[in-house]
């Protein structure tokens, strides 16, 4: 890879714990472990694995929504492992998050151009400039800003999802954390979705962590993959070839669930996956 | 009369609370008494055939019916019905303002304690321990300690109902807390006062009113008991509980000067919750769908 990474991990792990002292017996928990990502500029890496395997863990750590126990983040050249306060609120700017789900992660009470104008608003902008931006956001974004009075609950899923880009995209940032923008989705929209993401990160020249557990869509929007089980990355390289020739039986596996367009369902594999279930991977 | 015909209703009137609200004929039946006490509260020196304190000695203890004085007088001769209409003011004030108080006390207290879990735990402990009281008990050890007096009264009352509403602040916030949109908002750089009050405050005081709502009945008859112990509203004051209080002495004799203040404290108290529990029932959209609204 030719250009130099915008986000990068070295060994970064994370351990959470629970209980301890009042709270009953101290138990610990390894979600990520010794994770080493890099995502060049303007790329998108890929990261699948079934739920609890890490991902979403992980990208969390990336923006520091959660704080790492091990191994170091950089962002743009700069560690940014233990940056905390303003420094901590000023670097946010550049790394925003797409949530699985778009209705809930829209406040409520709210209406979608106050949801919107909130990131802007954190940072002094206000006024007229709020309201001119949050109108050229919901256009990129595909929606009508006359749609900015209403709220959350009054639009569809697909749409909210698009005002939860719009909001990501507030603040102008470098890299993007995709997390299963898709999943709760109709297939109808998803494809709509992943258009709109790949048109703006064209456009904006973005960076993103595409997350999923659905192996179909990492070949459509990733250039390189990790596949990620129990914490660990257990096998990276580019989207194709993960994708036609995977090396590490979990990936087999994940992607036997897959019914591909080349080649017709093999329902033997199906049917022995289903009666092994966890058995053929452990 | 055909649809095209009705003419348009009052646009208070299409509002889907209320609507729910008044078909709900408990509730109606509450909102009617609470409105008539209010309005003999605020209009009471027209309303009043007599002042508070007005005494004629002479008729002192006379049942009700006695001419021009329907309700009858009391030990000291002062007309009933008149200090009935004076006294509601004090009375609706004690069940009130300590609810409103200790709403607009509680939310902050109970959001904090919700974001910050170690402090949290420390401000639920606190409450624990004073949950550990029965209220009147509670109320009458507060007031003791402060002295008789109404402003003591109504400062004994916000901390008798603190635990109750910070539980409820605390739980409504905690929930708000987990959800995604929190998050987002984190990512998105807002500082911690700006989460707590300019985006969760709408989400977390409707729970922290409905609550409230439903407890005022519960604070005017602790208030009336507070002054019925002589720790609330001072003689010759008018208000409810003082006056079951004062009737106390002749209760043998002249039962009405205790029983009447009695029964109207009683239509008070279940006046209000009657639209306590209508106003919980008309904002919960599962009641809200079946009514049809």
């Amino acid at each position: 890879m030719t250009a130099a990474p915008l986000v990068e991990t070295r060994g970064l792990g994370k351990t959470f714990t629970s209980g301890g002292w009042w709270g009953g017996a101290r138990e610990e928990k390894v979600a990520v472990e010794g994770v080493d990502i890099a995502i060049p500029a303007g790329g998108t890496l890929g990261c699948v694995g079934e739920s609890g395997s890490g991902k979403s863990t992980l990208g969390r750590m990336l923006i520091r929504l959660i704080e790492p126990t091990a191994g170091s983040i950089h962002f743009d050249g700069r560690d940014i492992t233990a940056i905390g306060g303003e420094d901590l609120r000023a670097t946010r700017r550049h790394m925003q998050m797409v949530f699985q789900d778009p209705l809930l992660s829209l406040n409520p009470r709210r209406t979608i151009g106050a949801n919107i104008a909130r990131p802007l608003a954190n940072f002094g902008i206000r006024g007229q400039e709020s309201r001119d931006r949050v109108e050229r956001l919901m256009r990129l974004c595909g929606l009508d800003p006359s749609q900015a009075t209403r709220y959350p609950n009054e639009i569809s899923g697909g749409q909210c999802q698009r005002v939860a880009i719009a909001r990501a995209l507030a603040l102008e940032p470098k890299f993007l954390f995709l997390d299963e923008p898709v999943s709760a989705l109709d297939v109808s929209v998803q494809a709509q979705i992943l258009n709109l993401l790949l048109d703006i990160q064209a456009e904006l020249g973005l960076t993103y962590l595409f997350v999923t557990h659905d192996l179909k869509l990492i070949e459509f929007m990733a250039d390189e993959v990790v596949v990620m089980r129990h914490g660990r990355v257990v096998e990276r390289g580019t989207a194709e070839a993960v994708w036609n020739d995977p090396q590490h039986p979990y990936t087999r596996n994940l992607l036997d669930g897959v019914l591909r367009l080349d080649a017709p369902p093999d329902w033997d594999a199906l049917t022995r996956r289903l009666e092994g279930v966890d058995t053929g991977a452990a | 009369m055909t649809a095209v015909a009705t003419p348009p209703r009052r646009r208070w009137l299409r509002s889907p609370t209320l609507r729910v609200l008044l078909s709900d004929r408990a509730c109606a039946t509450g909102l009617f008494l609470l409105a008539v006490i209010c309005f003999a509260a605020i209009f009471a020196p027209w309303l009043a055939p007599f002042g508070p304190d007005e005494a004629t000695p002479m008729f002192r203890l006379m049942p009700p019916g006695t001419e021009g004085h329907l309700l009858g007088l009391d030990h000291q001769g002062r007309d009933i019905l008149s200090r009935l209409i004076w006294g509601a003011r004090l009375t609706l004030a004690a069940g009130i303002i300590p609810v409103a108080v200790g709403a607009a006390i509680s939310i902050p207290i109970g959001m904090i304690a919700a974001w910050y879990d170690s402090l949290g735990a420390a401000i639920l402990r606190v409450m624990d321990v004073l949950f550990a009281f029965p209220m009147a008990l509670l109320a009458i050890m507060v007031a003791a300690f402060l002295g008789p007096g109404v402003e003591n009264m109504m400062i004994s009352l916000v901390i008798v109902l603190l635990p109750y509403n910070v539980r409820v602040v605390y739980q409504a916030t905690v929930e708000q807390k987990s959800m995604p949109y929190v998050e987002a908002l984190r990512a998105a750089g807002t500082s911690t006062p700006a989460i707590l009050f300019a985006e969760l405050l709408p989400n977390v005081a409707s729970a922290a009113i409905v609550y409230s709502t439903t407890i005022v009945g519960s604070i005017v008859i602790t208030a009336a008991g507070l002054s019925f112990l002589g720790l609330g509203v001072q003689p010759p004051g008018a208000e409810w509980g003082i006056m079951v209080a004062e009737g106390r002495t002749v209760v043998f004799v002249a039962p009405h000067v205790s029983a009447i203040p009695g029964l109207f404290l009683t239509l008070l108290v279940v006046a209000c919750s009657l639209v306590g529990d209508g106003i919980r029932d008309a904002l919960d959209p599962r009641v809200r769908a079946s009514m049809g609204s």
